[in-house]
């Protein structure tokens, strides 16, 4: 359960965590974009530097970072197959009998390969300076102009931060699950297919039975404590921009109007 | 020797900025066939202790032996299921593992996992079952339809069915009402002194463990600050000063009566040897 990097808040005092939510998010959008834009590989140096100065200014060790991008080498490795096997662009690299690998299969793989790092990259930087709550009240923010059209931003808004909270809270609780099945024999690892499926039957029916009585015990702490849906709310928190806050929006859309730019003009 | 931890040391979060350091090289040996109890403030490292047990947690630094098992740091430790049929482990709120559609097959789950044929596993949880007064009449149930007291004696039978040679309990007791944790103590020592059973219970409960847990170990900020006979701990007033340990009622009450000139034989575990001593000297 530890072993889920991704998407993980590390509470550390770096000048990443002292942003605005709002401001992180929106830096984070437009730098998202940014990297679907370019089309030349040299386009690639300012995002990876701007990766690795994000990443140096929220602290985060850079085996923490690896971790959460071991995934996308699987990914990686099951988009150069199919690439290989269906691009035939470029010039001929290698040949087994009938088969021929062509260049453009190796360089659209690593392409996208490098998007979806940078892509995590940043994401990693936003949700591990930012905290879950903090994330939420950032989304409730940049959604309010759809209350407009009576859409219940302030409901969604709470659904989704009660599911954020909730979820550090569930993974512990299936880790106690599978630690007293372990404990009882059960091969979480390897094990024949019946046995795994019967495994797995044992973590999710608990975690079921719990997950219910948690939502039972948070509704009735929050109809102890005055919550009714859609009543207007205030804060005991808000949130403020500051010049760093200003910095790093600047920072992003230029970044998007270069790459635009490069795209445009090469 | 049923149980040897030599220089073990445990890491939470080991890559993290907010790293935490539970168990720092702790040396201890628990010997085979006693009841062992397991004390210290919340964060002391009790759990993390008892989960090496089961190699649920492998240690960063050090080795353990258990009965003829062997898990050291940084290897790919095997023969895991092996250790854990001879170390029945019963966590904390056990009642949360039960998955089963009845009481008899949930209770049956571990036997079978652990290798005995279905007829046998059943015989052995059914076995299991009664010894922990589960009667008949409920193994056909579903487990979610007991009560919670029942549905945590149900959890420690699928863990008793199995037979495991050392019985580790975390909290047995949480959150039970008197006349359960009573049983569960009865339990326990029925299982050490009559099955010759290697028990080692965590509990915050000072009474139970002065009445019925011949050694303790007690442990501060992920070390071992003490471990030895539970009568002595609880005897010795700088050891209780020192570690800010409760007092147990009954050792409370031996000294008001020592205060007031009787002679009380330290040895006196529970209410009624007390009463029986008073009764004797009042006699002579």
């Amino acid at each position: 359960m530890n072993r889920i990097a991704f998407g993980k808040y590390i509470p550390t005092d770096s000048p990443l965590h002292r942003l605005d939510p709002r401001a992180k998010l929106a830096a984070l959008v437009l730098l998202v974009v940014s990297v679907f834009v370019p089309v030349s590989w040299y386009c690639y140096i300012p995002l990876a530097l701007t990766a690795f100065l994000a990443v140096r200014l929220s602290y985060l060790k850079l085996r923490f970072v690896a971790r959460t991008l071991r995934p996308i080498l699987f990914l990686m490795l099951f988009l150069f197959v199919v690439n290989a096997l269906t691009l035939k662009r470029g010039e001929v690299i290698y040949e087994i009998g009938s088969f021929q690998l062509y260049s453009y299969a190796i360089s659209f793989t690593l392409r996208i390969g490098a998007r979806l790092f940078l892509m995590i990259v940043f994401t990693t930087c936003l949700t591990a300076t930012t905290k879950p709550l903090d994330l939420n009240l950032a989304i409730e923010y940049i959604l309010r102009p759809l209350g407009l059209l009576r859409f219940p931003v302030h409901e969604v808004a709470m659904m989704i931060s009660i599911a954020l909270r909730f979820i550090p809270t569930l993974s512990m609780e299936a880790g106690r699950i599978m630690n007293a099945q372990k404990s009882r024999g059960v091969d979480f690892e390897d094990g024949k297919l019946l046995e795994k499926a019967s495994a797995i039957l044992s973590l999710a029916i608990p975690l079921f039975t719990i997950a219910f009585e948690r939502a039972y015990e948070l509704a009735d702490a929050m109809e102890a404590r005055g919550y009714v849906p859609g009543e207007r709310r205030t804060r005991y928190r808000k949130l403020r921009y500051c010049s760093g806050d200003l910095v790093l929006v600047l920072f992003s859309l230029l970044m998007l109007a270069a790459m635009i730019l490069s795209r445009v003009l090469l | 020797m049923a149980i040897r931890f030599t220089k073990i040391s445990y890491i939470y979060d080991a890559d993290m900025p907010y790293f935490h350091n539970a168990l720092k090289s702790v040396n201890l040996e628990i010997a085979e066939g006693r009841i062992t109890a397991l004390i210290g403030e919340t964060g002391s490292g009790k759990s993390t202790l008892v989960q090496h047990l089961n190699a649920l947690l492998v240690p960063h630094l050090g080795r353990i032996e258990i009965l003829d098992h062997r898990i050291e740091a940084g290897k790919r430790n095997k023969g895991l299921k092996q250790l854990r049929r001879d170390v029945g482990l019963v966590f904390q709120f056990p009642e949360y593992q039960l998955f089963e559609a009845t009481v008899l097959d949930d209770a049956a789950f571990g036997p079978m996992r652990f290798g005995y044929s279905k007829s046998e596993a059943k015989k052995r949880a059914a076995d299991a079952l009664i010894s922990l007064g589960i009667t008949k009449e409920l193994f056909d149930r579903n487990p979610m339809e007991l009560s919670g007291g029942q549905k945590r004696r149900v959890a420690i039978a699928g863990i008793l069915a199995s037979d495991p040679k050392i019985i580790v309990l975390d909290e047995p007791a949480a959150g039970l009402d008197p006349a359960g944790t009573k049983l569960l103590e009865e339990l326990f020592v029925s299982l050490n002194r009559e099955r010759g059973k290697t028990i080692i219970v965590v509990s915050h409960d000072n009474d139970m463990v002065y009445s019925c847990c011949d050694d303790t170990v007690l442990m501060a900020n992920g070390s071992v600050v003490y471990h030895g006979d539970t009568l002595a701990l609880f005897n010795d007033r700088t050891l209780i000063d020192e570690n800010h340990l409760l007092v147990p009622r009954l050792v409370e009450l031996k000294n008001r009566l020592q205060e007031k000139g009787f002679k009380v034989p330290s040895s006196v575990r529970t209410i009624d040897d007390l009463a029986r001593e008073i009764a004797m000297e009042c006699g002579s």
